[in-house]
């Protein structure tokens, strides 16, 4: 029986029926809207928010020297960071901030640093990194949420200042900043590799997996000697101390492999600590200060003239008046000489001899000599930052440069430069050239063949013969070792004064370089010391760097003296000339 | 009490889809709390064999000596909700729960039951074409009452679920349109005090949220986000059972309570949802049909409050699950987690079998 009642619930509920029904299709349509349409960019999130990757730091390689004494190497360390629970509020992350901060001695500047980067929900804060196993127990030990602790390695420098400046530093990355750190960089460093943390919703990882593995950094051994850095560094100090100077630098190379046994800069550092001042730290003085090379550069001027026949052995130069005016500049020797030959000229360092024989020389005949030595570029020795130093073009040679040259002036020169000059002369007449990597990679290798030839033998056996007459009978004299023949320069040059633009007069660069023995060169060095007080002259403040280091070495290398009493091998010409 | 035509005339299918979406809800509780210690899934595995049961005994009485103890039950249940705001301890944040020494209940869900009873009483002799005001207001008291005593808790999402068993009354018993214009201005006269004295910061948050999900994605926008995320990144097949990261790793908040049906969307895609929906749907389909085999205008009235209470917490979790209505804390009848809500809702549909096989007696 339908009444009307019943028919109007009927109606109803049919409306109701067609109003879920329409309910149901907006879910569906919802549903495909969700799971068909947007489903990629939700899947993504879904990635992007339980999924995270991660750099994993390969090993730095260790830097040893020739024998295996380590330079440099890395060792584990904690750092803390912060990875905020996201459920909590920012005072909470704040507090755990302040809880850690006498623990980790945070500066206000740290702790605003941090608390702007919480502000910013960023997922992964450093807080404090490379900490103390000390308080890395109390931060254990507080046990904060959030707060975790994440394995890194960090630079150990055992021998603290020695070769600090040639080891050089890294950053708090362990990316090299300077010198062996940063020029094998890419090889101490080795390759990062990635990780794929799972985390879950509380920011605990659950799993990881490792995508790439990192390649550990290599192992890279040096050309120096450990013992004869140690004799180059104490060498060094105790002369610039003594002399109050500046600066000083000691070079000391095995000519035949152009390795580097020792590189000594003064003032040094300790490279655990290193001072934040990068002119102290990433300076190299042995490659970088560029100075006037003074009568050490009359080296060149002789090869110049042997090597042209333009000057004979015989030549004759009247250096009696004891200076020389040229183009309205007066050129002086310290010394009044008579008429000197032309090894005398050298041996005596004759600055009036010198202009002389440049005069007989001609512009290009130097010019040519000065270039094949390679000053004016670097010698490509394997360490970062290195300087070419300069000299003229020979359009801007003026009246007075063949002369200036010839002492040693118009031309900044760096020390590894007068050190390869040297070397030439012990290689007979070949660069060898520098390096200081004792497995250097094939990449870093400099192209292999031919040695450039700058002399000929024979010049280069006379002009040793004229050096090591220089240290026994002219201004070397201080460079003697005992049981040794020594062949060697000296080198006093005024220093460019900044301000006036001229030469000073009471600021001087102080020179020495040479090699032994004479007959079989085994080591050559170079001592630079910059400004010494009091005593200047390069025979008298390096030529002892020279002779201490040198004895040392070569006892040290076990190199038998000389049994007969230096008998140089063309000793029976010169002999004859004098 | 009990004969033999009454055991014929149960409607067995309603009773197998009864149990067949309380077990997907089960399967879906596992997959998404068997790595937390408590046991979600037996304890829910325990409430339906109870439920059953309870469910069976209710069958034996006949639907009529509950109504006619319908005052009874009701003044029972409100002093329970009135005792709870005093003497009952904040679980959760809320006073919603009464501790036993195995189990604790929430008479919040209960009272559904007795609302039914109580209002099925009222509207058992009605024939008028129109609510009249007395029965009308007498109605909006009825739930309303309750309505007040659950907001209090708080615990506005249970609250919102007796709106829809009043909603089906007014629309069985029809209104007259100047008490529904003025039923309107009511509610936007509450809906804006509310807004404004009654409701929390953080209701009001869940609201905007609904809005602008993405303004705070980390704060109130989580939820949803989440939700969405996981239904979303599930796409048309699902990424497996117990695959579901957004779930296994703990994104999705309330993963095995509210938002069961999101762990469904993830692990089981559009595929595992639709038919889970169609499942629901002939559920709920073969509830409203028992509504035209009632003997009685109260057997009618039960039917369809039974119907409209629980199509529409499921329509709203549901909404809620996938962004489109704001984070109420309305659990998908049968298919989420507690004890509770699933009593409830066996209770009521042992009330609409009841009232099904008893269609042919003393007519």
């Amino acid at each position: 029986m339908k009444d009307l009642y019943q028919k109007k619930i009927g109606q109803r509920t049919t409306l109701l029926v067609l109003f879920f029904t329409l309910w149901f299709g907006v879910i569906i349509f919802r549903l495909v809207q969700l799971q068909i349409i947007q489903h990629p960019r939700l899947k993504a999130r879904v990635i992007d928010q339980n999924q995270d990757k991660v750099d994993i730091f390969p090993r730095r390689g260790t830097i040893f020297d020739r024998h295996g004494n380590i330079f440099a190497r890395s060792i584990p360390c904690q750092s803390v960071f912060f990875s905020p629970f996201k459920d909590e509020a920012n005072e909470l992350h704040f507090q755990k901030i302040n809880r850690l901060k006498r623990i980790l001695g945070l500066s206000a500047e740290d702790i605003k640093k941090i608390k702007t980067r919480i502000k910013k929900k960023k997922n992964f804060i450093y807080v404090k990194r490379k900490i103390s196993p000390e308080a890395v127990e109390k931060v254990k030990n507080l046990d904060l949420g959030g707060i975790f602790l994440l394995e890194e390695s960090k630079r150990f420098y055992p021998q603290k200042n020695l070769a600090a400046h040639v080891i050089g530093r890294v950053n708090i990355d362990n990316k090299g900043q300077s010198g062996i750190e940063i020029t094998y960089d890419s090889i101490l460093g080795g390759k990062k590799g990635k990780r794929l943390n799972l985390i879950d919703a509380k920011k605990r990882q659950y799993r990881y997996e490792i995508l790439k593995n990192p390649q550990p950094g290599k192992d890279l051994y040096l050309t120096i000697d450990e013992t004869i850095q140690y004799y180059a560094s104490r060498e060094l100090k105790k002369a610039v101390l003594k002399a109050r100077a500046k600066w000083g630098t000691v070079i000391v190379s095995h000519p035949e492999s152009g390795g580097i046994l020792a590189m000594a800069n003064y003032p040094d550092f300790n490279l655990n600590h290193p001072p934040s001042q990068l002119s102290l730290t990433d300076r190299i003085k042995a490659i970088h200060p560029r100075f006037d090379p003074g009568s050490t550069f009359k080296i060149i001027l002789a090869s110049a003239a042997l090597e042209s026949k333009k000057v004979s052995l015989n030549d004759k130069f009247d250096c009696s008046k004891g200076y020389r005016r040229i183009s309205g500049k007066t050129i002086r020797d310290h010394h009044r000489y008579d008429i000197l030959t032309f090894p005398e000229v050298i041996i005596h360092s004759s600055n009036v001899g010198a202009t002389l024989i440049s005069d007989k020389l001609g512009e290009k005949t130097f010019y040519n000599m000065i270039k094949a030595y390679g000053f004016g570029s670097k010698t490509g020795i394997d360490l970062w930052a290195e300087e070419k130093g300069t000299f003229h073009s020979l359009e801007k040679w003026e009246a007075i440069s063949p002369a200036s040259l010839s002492i040693g002036y118009e031309i900044s020169v760096t020390a590894i430069q007068m050190l390869q000059a040297v070397n030439v002369l012990a290689n007979r007449g070949v660069i060898i050239p520098f390096r200081i990597a004792k497995n250097i990679p094939k990449k870093f290798e400099s192209n292999p063949g031919e040695y450039k030839r700058v002399l000929s033998t024979q010049t280069a056996l006379i002009l040793t013969d004229i050096l090591t007459k220089a240290v026994t009978e002219g201004t070397g004299k201080e460079a003697s070792i005992n049981g040794f023949t020594v062949a060697g320069k000296t080198g006093t040059a005024q220093k460019l004064d900044k301000k006036t633009g001229r030469y000073s007069s009471n600021s001087h660069i102080s020179l020495f370089t040479g090699f032994v023995p004479a007959a079989k060169p085994v080591i050559s060095i170079i001592v630079v010391i910059d400004d010494p007080q009091g005593k200047y002259y390069g025979g008298e403040i390096a030529a002892p760097v020279f002779r201490d280091v040198g004895a040392y070495t070569l006892q040290y290398l076990q190199v038998p003296q000389e049994t007969t009493a230096s008998q140089p091998l063309i000793t029976a010409r010169l002999g004859r000339q004098d | 009490m009990l004969d033999r035509l009454h055991l014929v005339n149960i409607d067995w299918f309603l009773i197998g889809l009864l149990l067949l979406n309380s077990i997907i809800g089960v399967v879906v509780i596992y997959s998404s709390s068997h790595y937390l210690p408590g046991n979600y899934f037996i304890k829910q595995m325990s409430w339906i064999s109870v439920s059953i049961i309870i469910l069976f005994v209710l069958l034996m009485i006949d639907y009529n000596f509950f109504i006619s103890y319908a005052l009874f039950f009701y003044s029972i249940c409100i002093v329970f909700l009135g005792g709870i705001l005093f003497f009952g301890k904040l679980i959760a944040g809320t006073k919603s729960w009464i501790k036993m020494p195995f189990f604790q209940i929430q008479p919040s869900e209960i009272m559904k039951i007795a609302i039914i009873l109580m209002l099925a009483r009222i509207f058992a002799e009605f024939k008028q074409s129109h609510l009249p005001w007395k029965t009308g207001i007498l109605s909006g008291v009825v739930v309303f009452v309750p309505f007040l005593l659950v907001a209090l808790q708080p615990d506005l999402g249970t609250a919102l679920t007796y709106l829809p068993i009043l909603m089906g009354v007014i629309i069985l018993a029809g209104i007259n349109k100047k008490i529904l214009i003025l039923l309107l201005i009511c509610v936007l006269i509450f809906g804006f005090t509310g807004w404004k004295f009654i409701m929390k910061d953080y209701q009001k948050q869940r609201i905007l949220t609904l809005l602008y999900p993405q303004e705070d994605p980390l704060g109130s926008g989580y939820h949803i986000l989440q939700s969405k995320i996981a239904i979303g990144s599930g796409g048309l097949f699902g990424k497996g059972y117990k695959k579901g990261t957004q779930s296994q790793l703990k994104f999705l908040p309330a993963r095995h309570t509210d938002f069961v049906f999101s762990v469904i969307g993830e692990e089981f895609g559009f595929v595992g949802v639709f038919f889970a929906i169609l499942i629901y749907f002939l559920f709920l389909f073969r509830l409203f049909k028992s509504l035209f085999d009632s003997r009685d205008r109260v057997g009618v009235y039960i039917v369809f409050m039974v119907f409209m209470m629980i199509i529409g917490q499921f329509l709203i979790n549901i909404m809620m699950t996938i962004g489109l209505f704001p984070v109420a804390g309305i659990p998908l009848p049968l298919l989420s987690y507690g004890g509770s809500s699933l009593l409830t809702n066996f209770m009521a549909v042992s009330l609409v079998l009841n009232i099904k096989m008893r269609r042919f007696v003393n007519v």
